[in-house]
C-alpha cells in the first residue's frame, strides 16, 4: 500500500517539478524583453519626451513604465532564486520518494531490503531467490563470462571512440580555418624593440641615391611648404586676388568628401589630397589641369579597421601631409597606415607604425630624400623611449634605419637640409632640436632648445636654423658641431611673442611669424629683432606661404591677406573665400591649391595656365 | 583493524611491485611538492578589473555565471567631481537635471543623487540594484573624473578558477589580484 | 547590446558637453588629452558645509583562514570517510557523510575549491609562468590521491561532491555491460588529457566550464550548461556516477592511485563463500567474479598474441596520435583568447570591422590593432606552443589507447569475487549484501565452519557446506575444472 502512495506522491512531486521547470525556462526565454533597458518600449517613449520635454504626462508615462519595468526584472530574479531551490528541493523529494518506491517495491516482490534494519536477517541465507535476477532485481551474469566476447567489444568499443576522436581531431585542425594575420614587417618588429635597433645603426644597405633632382623638386610641390619646406618659390604668376564666389581666379574647385587638416602636395599634373575619419582613410588623385578626380584609394590593401587610435576632431585622422617623389606618393594616418601608392593609385607597399601614444594623433608630415622616406614618429613622453625617427625605402617600403630619439610627442615635419655638404635631417622634438646623417640616421648634433607641444615645424635659411617652442622660445642657431650644441651654436633667443601653430618664414635676412592670433611679426633674422607687426585680428592655421615678394597668409576664417615680404608692412590685399582654411596651400606651376574644409580649390590666372608636364605613370 | 595483503604466493610478487610503485610515487609527490614549493610561496588570488583598461563594455552584466553579476559599480568618492550635471549619472540630454526617471542613465536607478552643498551632489551607488552594466562609468571616464569604476565584489563573487567574464573582456582588463589587494587602487 | 551603442551614438552628439571639458585649450592642435586619474577635469570640491566624504565600501574576499578551514574539512572528511569504509564497514554512514560534503563542498562551497578542478591549476603551475599554486588547491589535489595510494577511493566515496550528488541520487541502477565499460574507460584519460594541454597553455580550464555539476551547486550558470546539469542529474537516476565512471579526469588520476593502493575495499574481510551476492548490489558493475586466469593453451598464446600486437601497434598509435594532435593543436590554439582576438583581427583585415564602434567585439578588435605588435607574436607563439601541447596530447591518446589494448588482454587469476580496486568508488553497498559481513555484524545467525575454518578457503575455495547452505546453485564458476 504504501508504495502506491509513494507512487502517486512521486508523479505529484515529479509534475510539481516539471511545471517549476518549465516555468523557469521560459522565464529565461522571455528574459531578454522584461529587461528595463532592453524594452523598445521605454526607448520609444524617451525618445518621443526627448523631442517633447515639456509634456508633463509623457513624462509621467515613462516613469511609470521605466518603475514597472524595474520592478518585473527584479521580481523576476526573485522569482529565479525562488524557482531554483524550489527545482533544488522538489528534487530530493522526488529523489528520496523514488528510492522509498523501487525499495518497497522490491520487498513486495520479495527481495532483500539492502539496508538491515528493513530485512529481515535470517532470510538471507535461505531465500529462494530466482537465479536470474539480484537483490536489486538486476540480471545477473552468473557464469563467468565470455571472456573473449567481452574483450572484442570493449575493443570495438575502444575503437570506435578513438576513431571518431581522431576524425574529430583532424576534422577540426584540417578544415579550421587559421586565420592569423601574418606577422608585421621590419618597420612594426623595429618599434615593437626599438632597443634592439640601435640609435643611428644602418640596419640596411644604404643604395645609392636614386630620387628626383633638386631641380624637378623645386618645380613641384613634393611635401608640406615645399621642397625645402621654406613656404617659399621663386617669383611665379600666381594671381594677386581671386574670388571663390564669383569664380574669378578659380580654376577649378573639388569637392573633398574626406575631412583631414593635411596640405595638397603636387607633382607634374598630379594633385594629392588625404583625408579620413574613423571607418576610412584615402589618398585622393586630381589633374591639376582639369580637376578630374582620378582616384581616391586607402594605403592599406583592404579598408583596415579603424583602430581606436581616435584623434581629436581638430587634428583628425589626416594631419600628415603626404609626400611625392613623383614616382609613388606617400600617406600616413593618425592610425599608423603608411602606404606608397604609385601615379595610377596601386598600392605599392604598406606599413603599419605604432602611434598609439600620440594624444593629438600623428601629425607629422612626411619627407623623401633621395630614395629614402623618413618619418618622425614622436610620441608618448621623453622617457618612455617611443620616439623613433624612420627612414624607409621608397621603392619597397623596408627600413632602412632607425634613430631612436630621447624626446617626447610632436607633430613638426623634418626639414632635410645640406651643411658643409653633407645632408641631414632635423628634427624639432620636446625637447631637443637635432641633426641626424640623413645618410645612415646617426645623430650629429642635438640643441635643448624646445619644450612642450611642439606644432610649428624647423625653418632653415642663410644658415641658421628657426625653432619654435610655442609659448616659450623662438631660437635661431647654427647647425654646426656636434653632441650638445646648445651652448656653443645658439645665436639667439627669444621668450616673447613666440609663434604657436603656423610655421616661421625665412625670406633672405628676414624671420616672419604669424600665431593663430593672427599676428603677423617681421623679424632681423641675424638677431631676432622685431622690425614691425602687424595684427590682423583673425585666426590663422596655415603657414604663410611667399611667392617672390608677396608673402600669402591664409587665415581660419577664409580670409586670405597678401603682404609685401619685406622691411616694411605693406598690406597688397585682403579678400575672403568663404569657406574654413585649416592646411597650408600649395603652390606649382602658377598655380595655388588651396584646401578649405570641404573643397580643393586650384587657384590660377585662366588666360596662362602653366601646362604641366605629362608624366609618364610608372 | 584495516585488512592487509593476501598472503597468497601469486599476489605477493604482484604486492612487491605494487609497493614500490607506491615508494616511487609518494616519491615523486615528495619531489613534486619540493620543485613546485620552490617556485615561490602561492599567495591566494582574486579576480579583479584594472580600470585604466575597462572598455565600458556592459560584459561583465551578461558574462557573469551568477545571475545577478559579482561585477558591480563603484564611486571612489576622493576624486569624484561631485558634479551637478554628473555625465555618469544624466543621460547625454537630460531634460531637467532632477532625479526623475527620464534623466536617468542607470537602468536599474542605482544611483543615489543626494544635495550636499551648492553646487555639489554625492552620488552613491546600491549595489543590490546596480547590475554591472557600465553605463555611468563610460560617461563618467569620458567627460568626468572617472571616479565611477567597475570593480570585482568579493562579497559576491565566487572567484571561479576561470573567470567567465574575464575570458571575453574585450579590454583585457581583468587580473588577478593578491588576496590581500583584492581592490584596484588609484594613485592621486 | 543595441541600447549601448544607441547611448554611445547621443554621447557622441553631445558637443556642448565635450566642449565644457575642453576649456583649456591650448595650440590650434592642443586638445585635452584622456590622461590618467592624476589630471582631474573636475577639482574635487572643498566642502564647507563640514560633509564628510563617504568611505568607499570594498567588501573583503574570503579569508585565508577559511581555506584553512576548506583543507581541514577535506583532511576530516577524507580520514571519516576511509575509517567509514574499513574499520566501520558503514554504508549508512558513508551516505550521511556524502550529505555533508554535498551540502558543504556542493552548495555552501559552490563547487569551488574541488580536486577535480585543481589537476588544471597544478598543470598550470608545472608549465605555466607566472602562475603559482595556492595552498589549498595543491592539498585538495594531492590529499585524496595520497590517501588513494594506501585505500583506494575513498574521496570518491564520500567527499567529491560531485560523486555524493550523483550517488544518493542514484534510484533504479541500470547495468552498463562490460565491453561499454571497458571501452568507455578510456574517456576519462583522454578528458585528463585535454584538461592537462589547454590548463598548461594557459588556454582555458576545460575541465571547469565543462563542469555540468558546478552549476547546479551555485543554481545558475548558463542555460546550456544548467541543461546538461540537468542531463546528467536525470542519467544519475538510472546509470550509477556516470560522470565518475566515463568522464571525470580527476577519478582517472585516482584510478592510477589506487591500482597500487597498499588495502583495497573488499567486500567481506572475512572469506569468500562465493554466494555471489554482492556482483548484483553493486550498482557500477565492478564486482569480478572468481576467476581461474587463463589454463588453456589455447587461450594463453591467444592472449598474448594480443598482447603482442598491442605492444607493436604502440610506437605507430603514438606517432599517429602525435601528428594527429599536431595538426589538431593549431585549430585548438583558437580556444585561447589571445589567439582567437588575433585571429578575428585578422579575418577583420580581410572582411572588415563591425561598423559599430562600441560593440564589445568591435573593440576588442580595437584593442587587436593598437596592440598588435605585442598581441601578433605572442598569438604565434601561442600557436607554436599549442601544436606542441596537441602533439604530446596525441602521444598520451595514442598511449592511453595502447595501454587499453593491452590491459584488454591481460587476465588475472582471482579466487574470491572482489570490487575491481580501480573502479571501485568504495562506496560500501556491497558489504551488507555479503552473507559472511552480516554474519560477522550479528545480523545473521552464524552457521558453524564459515568463520572457523578461513584455511579451507585455500585449500578448497568452494567449501560443499556453504553451497549448500547457500542455496543460490552450482558452486563451478570458481573451482578447478
Amino acid at each position: 500500500m504504501g508504495s502506491i502512495v509513494g507512487s502517486r506522491a512521486l508523479y505529484v512531486v515529479a509534475a510539481f517539478l516539471l511545471l517549476v521547470a518549465a516555468v523557469m525556462v521560459t522565464g529565461q526565454l522571455r528574459e531578454s524583453r522584461e529587461e528595463p533597458w532592453r524594452s523598445p518600449e521605454l526607448a520609444k517613449a524617451r525618445a518621443s519626451l526627448l523631442s517633447d520635454p515639456k509634456n508633463e504626462s509623457l513624462k509621467g508615462a515613462v516613469r511609470q513604465l521605466d518603475q514597472d519595468l524595474r520592478r518585473l526584472y527584479f521580481r523576476r530574479l526573485e522569482r529565479d532564486r525562488m524557482g531554483a531551490w524550489l527545482l533544488l528541493g522538489s528534487g530530493a523529494v522526488l529523489v528520496m520518494l523514488a528510492r522509498m518506491v523501487s525499495e518497497s517495491g522490491r520487498s513486495a516482490r520479495g527481495g532483500t531490503g539492502r539496508m538491515p534494519s528493513t530485512a529481515a536477517g535470517e532470510s538471507v541465507l535461505s531465500d529462494p531467490r530466482p537465479k536470474s535476477t539480484g537483490s536489486d532485481g538486476l540480471p545477473v551474469v552468473w557464469a563467468a563470462p565470455d571472456r573473449h566476447m567481452t574483450t572484442r567489444r570493449a575493443g570495438l568499443t575502444l575503437f570506435s571512440i578513438t576513431g571518431v576522436w581522431v576524425l574529430a581531431m583532424l576534422g577540426m585542425g584540417l578544415f579550421w580555418k587559421v586565420r592569423l594575420p601574418r606577422l608585421p614587417e621590419t618597420a612594426v618588429a623595429a618599434l615593437a624593440h626599438p632597443e634592439s635597433v640601435g640609435s643611428g645603426v644602418v640596419t640596411g644597405v644604404l643604395a645609392v641615391s636614386a630620387g628626383p633632382t633638386l631641380d624637378e623638386q623645386a618645380r613641384n610641390w613634393p611635401r608640406f611648404r615645399g621642397a625645402d619646406g621654406s613656404g617659399r618659390v621663386a617669383a611665379s604668376d600666381v594671381p594677386l586676388l581671386w574670388d571663390a564666389k564669383t569664380g574669378t581666379g578659380v580654376l577649378w574647385k573639388a569637392a573633398l568628401p574626406l575631412k583631414g587638416y593635411s596640405s595638397p602636395v603636387v607633382w607634374n599634373d598630379r594633385v594629392f589630397v588625404t583625408g579620413g575619419n574613423r571607418e576610412q582613410r584615402r589618398v585622393f588623385a586630381f589633374h591639376l589641369d582639369s580637376g578630374e578626380a582620378l582616384w581616391a584609394r586607402p594605403v592599406t590593401p583592404t579598408n583596415a579597421p579603424a583602430p581606436a587610435i581616435d584623434p581629436p576632431d581638430q587634428s583628425g585622422q589626416a594631419a600628415s601631409t603626404p609626400a611625392t617623389d613623383g614616382v609613388r606618393v606617400y600617406a600616413v594616418f593618425a592610425t599608423g597606415e603608411l602606404g606608397a601608392l604609385d601615379f595610377a593609385g596601386n598600392l605599392v607597399w604598406h606599413q603599419r607604425l605604432d602611434f598609439k601614444e600620440n594624444g593629438y594623433g600623428h601629425a607629422a608630415s612626411l619627407v623623401v630624400w633621395n630614395d629614402r622616406l623618413l618619418v618622425q614618429a614622436d610620441q608618448g613622453a621623453a622617457e618612455d623611449g617611443k620616439s623613433v625617427l624612420l627612414a624607409l625605402d621608397t621603392a619597397t617600403g623596408k627600413m632602412a634605419w632607425t634613430a631612436k630619439r630621447p624626446v617626447g610627442g610632436s607633430w613638426t615635419t623634418p626639414l632635410v637640409i645640406t651643411v658643409g655638404g653633407k645632408a641631414q635631417v632635423v628634427t624639432a622634438g620636446d625637447p631637443w632640436l637635432m641633426g641626424h646623417d640623413v645618410a645612415t640616421g646617426a645623430e650629429i648634433w642635438r640643441a635643448h632648445v624646445l619644450g612642450g607641444e611642439l606644432a610649428p615645424s624647423p625653418v632653415f635659411g642663410g644658415g641658421r636654423l628657426f625653432a619654435t617652442s610655442p609659448g616659450n622660445a623662438l631660437t635661431a642657431l647654427a647647425p654646426e658641431g656636434t653632441g650638445d650644441i646648445t651652448s656653443a651654436q645658439v645665436k639667439w633667443k627669444l621668450t616673447d611673442e613666440v609663434p604657436d601653430v603656423p610655421s616661421p618664414t625665412v625670406v633672405g635676412d628676414l624671420l616672419f611669424t604669424a600665431n593663430t592670433e593672427g599676428h603677423l611679426i617681421c623679424r632681423d633674422a641675424g638677431t631676432g629683432e622685431k622690425i614691425w607687426d602687424h595684427g590682423f585680428e583673425l585666426e590663422i592655421q596655415a603657414s604663410p606661404l611667399v611667392v617672390g615678394e608677396r608673402m600669402y597668409l591664409f587665415g581660419q576664417p577664409g580670409n586670405v591677406m597678401v603682404v609685401k615680404a619685406g622691411r616694411a608692412f605693406e598690406s597688397l590685399a585682403a579678400f575672403e573665400m568663404g569657406e574654413d582654411i585649416y592646411a597650408t596651400p600649395a603652390v606649382a606651376g602658377g598655380r595655388f591649391l588651396i584646401r578649405t574644409d570641404r573643397n580643393l580649390y586650384c587657384i590660377g590666372a585662366s588666360n596662362a595656365p602653366a601646362k604641366g608636364e605629362t608624366n609618364d605613370v610608372r | 583493524m584495516l585488512p592487509g595483503p593476501s598472503n597468497d604466493d601469486r599476489t605477493s610478487r604482484r604486492e612487491f611491485v605494487r609497493n614500490g610503485l607506491r615508494v616511487a610515487g609518494l616519491t615523486g609527490a615528495g619531489v613534486a611538492v619540493g620543485a613546485l614549493s620552490h617556485r615561490g610561496a602561492a599567495a591566494d588570488t582574486v579576480w579583479q578589473i584594472d580600470p585604466r583598461k575597462c572598455l565600458s563594455c556592459s560584459r561583465c552584466a551578461t558574462e557573469c555565471v551568477l545571475e545577478q553579476s559579482a561585477v558591480k559599480c563603484v564611486n571612489w568618492f576622493p576624486i569624484c567631481g561631485y558634479c551637478d550635471l554628473c555625465t555618469g549619472y544624466f543621460e547625454p540630454q537630460p531634460i531637467g537635471l532632477d532625479t526623475g526617471a527620464e534623466n536617468q542613465l542607470c537602468p536599474t536607478s542605482a544611483i543615489l543623487r543626494k544635495f550636499i552643498e551648492d553646487p555639489y551632489f554625492e552620488y552613491k551607488i546600491d549595489e543590490d540594484l546596480c547590475i554591472g552594466c557600465a553605463k555611468c562609468i563610460e560617461g563618467c571616464k569620458l567627460f568626468g573624473n572617472g571616479s565611477f569604476h567597475l570593480q570585482v565584489r568579493h562579497d559576491r563573487c565566487l572567484n571561479c578558477n576561470e573567470c567567465a567574464i574575464a575570458r571575453s573582456c574585450p579590454g583585457d582588463a581583468f587580473y588577478r589580484a593578491p588576496v590581500e589587494k583584492p581592490y584596484y587602487q588609484f594613485t592621486t | 547590446m543595441r541600447w549601448v551603442n544607441e547611448h554611445r551614438a547621443r554621447w557622441r552628439g553631445v558637443r556642448w558637453l565635450a566642449w565644457v571639458a575642453l576649456v583649456c585649450l591650448g595650440s590650434g592642435i592642443g586638445f585635452l588629452a584622456l590622461g590618467e586619474a592624476a589630471e582631474l577635469r573636475f577639482p574635487p570640491p572643498d566642502f564647507e558645509s563640514g560633509y564628510s566624504m563617504p568611505a568607499t565600501q570594498y567588501p573583503s574576499a574570503r579569508s585565508q583562514g577559511m581555506e584553512w578551514f576548506d583543507i581541514a574539512v577535506l583532511l576530516a572528511t577524507l580520514g571519516t570517510a576511509t575509517a567509514l569504509v574499513y574499520a566501520k564497514r558503514s554504508r549508512t554512514g558513508l551516505a550521511w557523510l556524502s550529505g555533508f560534503s554535498l551540502l558543504y563542498f556542493g552548495f555552501y562551497r559552490e563547487g569551488c575549491v574541488c580536486a577535480i578542478g585543481s589537476v588544471q591549476n597544478v598543470a598550470l603551475t608545472v608549465f605555466g609562468t607566472g602562475y603559482a599554486l595556492p595552498v589549498g588547491v595543491g592539498v585538495f589535489f594531492a590529499a585524496p590521491l595520497l590517501v588513494a595510494l594506501f585505500a583506494g577511493r575513498t574521496f570518491c566515496a564520500a567527499v567529491c561532491p560531485h560523486g555524493a550528488l550523483q550517488d544518493l541520487l542514484l534510484v533504479r541502477p541500470v547495468k552498463v555491460p562490460r565491453w561499454l565499460e571497458s571501452g568507455l574507460g578510456v574517456l576519462p584519460f583522454i578528458y585528463l588529457g585535454a584538461g592537462v594541454t589547454f590548463a598548461a597553455t594557459g588556454a582555458a580550464f576545460l575541465i571547469c566550464r565543462f563542469d555540468p555539476f558546478v552549476p547546479i551547486f551555485r543554481l545558475s550558470g548558463s542555460l546550456g550548461m544548467l541543461l546538461t546539469g540537468g542531463a546528467f542529474l536525470v542519467l544519475s537516476l538510472f546509470v550509477g556516477r556516470p560522470y565518475c565512471r566515463f568522464l571525470c579526469p580527476y577519478g582517472a588520476l585516482l584510478k592510477v592511485a589506487s591500482a597500487l593502493s597498499r588495502w583495497r575495499v573488499r567486500v567481506t574481510p572475512d572469506v569468500c563463500t562465493q554466494c555471489r551476492l554482492c556482483p548484483s548490489s553493486c550498482p557500477f558493475g565492478i564486482i569480478r567474479e572468481p576467476d581461474p586466469g587463463l589454463m588453456r593453451p589455447k587461450e594463453v598464446s591467444m592472449a598474448r598474441r594480443g598482447i603482442l600486437v598491442a605492444l607493436a601497434a604502440l610506437p605507430f598509435l603514438v606517432l599517429a596520435g602525435a601528428g594527429v594532435g599536431w595538426v589538431f593543436g593549431g585549430a585548438a590554439a583558437r580556444l585561447h583568447p589571445t589567439v582567437a582576438l588575433v585571429e578575428d583581427y585578422g579575418d577583420s583585415l580581410a572582411r572588415g570591422v563591425p561598423a559599430t564602434p562600441t560593440l564589445p567585439e568591435r573593440l576588442a578588435l580595437d584593442r587587436a590593432e593598437r596592440q598588435s605588435k605585442d598581441l601578433l607574436p605572442r598569438a604565434e607563439e601561442l600557436r607554436g606552443k599549442f601544436r606542441m601541447g596537441g602533439l604530446w596530447f596525441g602521444v598520451w591518446c595514442g598511449l592511453v589507447v595502447a595501454m587499453k589494448w593491452i590491459s584488454l588482454g591481460m587476465v588475472r587469476r582471482r579466487d574470491e569475487y572482489q570490487p575491481d580496486r580501480t573502479a571501485c568508488f568504495a562506496c560500501a553497498r556491497c558489504f551488507s549484501s555479503c552473507p559472511q559481513e552480516r554474519i560477522r555484524l550479528g545480523w545473521s545467525p552464524a552457521p558453524d565452519a564459515v568463520t572457523t575454518h578461513p584455511a579451507i578457503a585455500a585449500v578448497h575455495p568452494v567449501p560443499s557446506a556453504k553451497s549448500g547452505g547457500c542455496g543460490c546453485g552450482p558452486g563451478a564458476t570458481g573451482g578447478n575444472p
